[in-house]
């Protein structure tokens, strides 16, 4: 525990901070709440694409049934206000049949794509090990590297000790986790296992790095994480892409750009799970006593300066710079900083997703009713992304006796995201739907 | 073009050869021999193969000598089993596969014990293991210490 000074404020009264560094694992982490978003953001997306694929699909359908089922202009222009709500529930039971088929078409496709990276998330272990060769030592071989991990994980404190395998003829100085919670895995690279005898300190940095991982809880996420970029990709990008490819030009441009946001938008936040969660682990093996093997280790790694890597860069990587995670690992606190990308993306992620599920709940409930539905549905992530943002940031303030202004960023992204959201629903692009695919229709 | 070096032989020779120069990969030995076999091209990639996502996500890298190990071995012999007709060759090739020397013509005896190799002998090993050692994916100056560290390895085996 680091000292506990006074500081007067300049109004009066005292307040106190401490240099102490701060745990990072003390208050809910950044890969929980960037994890949720994903898989928002990639429902809503989904929902977008497959509401898109359905149109292209059976717009002649849908345009036969509107028109119809269409509005006599002259009799709502006559009628009362009841009149015209009777007269547009009317139209709106008439087509219920085609609206009903549309939304299923959309929700089973969303189903479809978190289905099916659930299955590729149990069958990625296996892939894993036959696809980096990992085979298991046996005990004569594997006698010093299997003590090395059963003593670690005992020091730690972990329930589970990972089955451990190697990728022998590997010279990259490489550790991954993997496996279930009950079954982990861990695979380590010829060129860690020689790191043993030539330098320990960094070969039991990398290993406490990997165990964190276990300790944390975050190895389903990642493969799910990864599982779900390409399941998106595969099954809800990859088929309207294709239609897209053959479509009228005035299509593409209202649906293709807001395709590409929302794959772009899924995969910056699929990159932001994965760069979170190594943070986390550095910070859980530094508190266990491996930080300078760690930052000692990142040097070799690193190119260039010292400082953050460019931010362009920074988004699209999938793992933190070599330098980002010396200065986490040296600085702390840089992990509690309020993210106001992160609040852009959950404020986009709610108000595109909003429009998506109250289209649906309408065709299932009544309109006042499937309002709140929709609101109750998307609002709760947008909370929890501001409240833990604000928390965060909000207690390395308290402590280190800043101002701790941390609303700011946070609002301002979660407001410009709000703002932008409802432009990439499916609704704000419901004109091209109307023309049609081809320009056939309409 | 004669028969692929015996896997047992190679896996011998660069077992030595790696307990001579780089002890800490022993361990490892006998599943890079398996990796090594099963892909030669895979397990000789100075690089390794890395995993940026799910990775511990450092670039640094070790030079592991064991697949080179291997593959020199396997080369030598190869190189030298190809010399059809080269008596020296074929001799050295013997002594490395600790095969008995034929009998002597004249006499029809049972075949002798594999002998020390002679300062000829060593001397074509040390020429073909520098040769192949330089056509490997080494810098220089390791391939030539690695071919070095397999003649004196030979040399005080056999």
């Amino acid at each position: 525990m680091g000292p506990v000074e006074a500081v007067r404020r300049p109004r009066g009264g005292t307040r106190w901070r401490t240099s102490a560094p701060l745990d990072p694992r003390c208050l809910p982490s950044d890969t929980s709440v960037r994890f949720l978003l994903l898989l928002a953001a990639v429902a809503s997306a989904t929902l977008y694409l497959y509401t898109a694929l359905w149109f292209t699909l059976r717009g002649d359908t849908f345009l036969a049934v509107f028109t119809s089922c269409g509005l006599d202009v002259g009799e709502l222009a006559a009628g009362s206000a009841s009149d015209t709500s009777l007269v547009l529930d009317q139209q709106a039971d008439c087509r219920s049949g085609v609206s009903r088929e549309q939304a299923g078409f959309a929700l089973a496709g969303t189903s479809l794509v978190l289905v099916a990276a659930y299955g590729s998330y149990l069958l990625l272990p296996l892939w894993r090990a036959r696809r980096a060769h990992l085979v298991r030592l046996d005990e004569v071989d594997g006698a010093m590297l299997h003590a090395a991990v059963s003593e670690q994980a005992r020091q730690v404190g972990l329930r589970r000790e990972p089955t451990v395998l190697v990728d022998a003829a590997n010279p990259a100085v490489q550790a991954f986790v993997f496996g279930t919670t009950r079954h982990p895995r861990l695979g380590v690279t010829g060129g860690l296992v020689v790191l043993q005898l030539t330098d320990p300190p960094a070969f039991r940095g990398v290993l406490r790095h990997e165990l964190a991982h276990l300790a944390n809880r975050d190895v389903p996420w990642a493969y799910y994480t990864v599982c779900v970029w390409w399941s998106f990709v595969a099954l809800a990008l990859a088929p309207v892409v294709a239609v897209l490819a053959v479509a009228d030009l005035v299509y593409v441009l209202r649906l293709g750009w807001r395709t590409v946001v929302l794959a772009v938008l899924v995969l910056l936040l699929r990159n932001a799970v994965l760069r979170a969660r190594e943070a986390y682990a550095d910070a859980r093996a530094a508190a266990w006593g491996s930080g300078d093997d760690l930052v000692r280790l990142l040097a070799q790694g690193a190119t260039g300066e010292d400082g953050p890597p460019p931010r362009r860069r920074r988004v699209l990587r999938r793992h933190p710079a070599p330098q980002e995670r010396r200065r986490l690992l040296r600085d702390p606190d840089g992990m509690f900083r309020a993210e106001a990308p992160i609040a852009l993306a959950a404020g986009i992620i709610t108000g595109s997703s909003f429009e998506s599920f109250e289209s649906i709940a309408v065709l299932l409930l009544p309109s006042a009713v499937a309002l709140w539905v929709a609101a109750l549905l998307v609002a709760p992530l947008l909370a929890v992304v501001l409240c833990v943002g604000a928390w965060r940031a909000g207690l390395v303030g308290a402590v280190r006796g800043t101002d701790g202004r941390v609303a700011g960023p946070l609002a301002l992204g979660a407001g410009v995201g709000l703002a932008l959201g409802p432009l990439l629903s499916f609704e704000a692009a419901a004109d091209a739907v109307v023309v049609g695919p081809v320009g056939a229709v309409g | 073009m004669a028969d692929p070096p015996d896997r047992a032989t190679v896996e011998a020779l660069a077992r030595q050869l790696v307990a001579d120069v780089s002890p800490a990969e022993l361990p490892l030995f006998r599943a890079t021999a398996d990796s090594y076999f099963a892909d030669p091209g895979r397990s000789l990639s100075p690089r390794g193969r890395q995993d940026e996502a799910l990775g511990f996500g450092v670039e640094a890298v070790v030079t592991l000598v064991g697949p080179f190990a291997l593959d020199l071995v396997r080369r030598v012999l190869t190189s030298l089993t190809d010399r059809v007709g080269d008596a020296l060759a074929e001799a050295v090739a013997r002594r490395l596969g600790r095969q008995p020397d034929p009998p002597p013509a004249a006499t029809g005896d049972q075949p002798g014990q594999p002998k020390p190799l002679d300062p000829a002998q060593l001397g074509l090993l040390r020429t073909v293991a520098q040769e192949e050692a330089r056509r490997m994916q080494l810098p220089p100056e390791r391939a030539q210490r690695l071919a070095d560290a397999l003649v004196a390895s030979i040399a005080t085996r056999v």
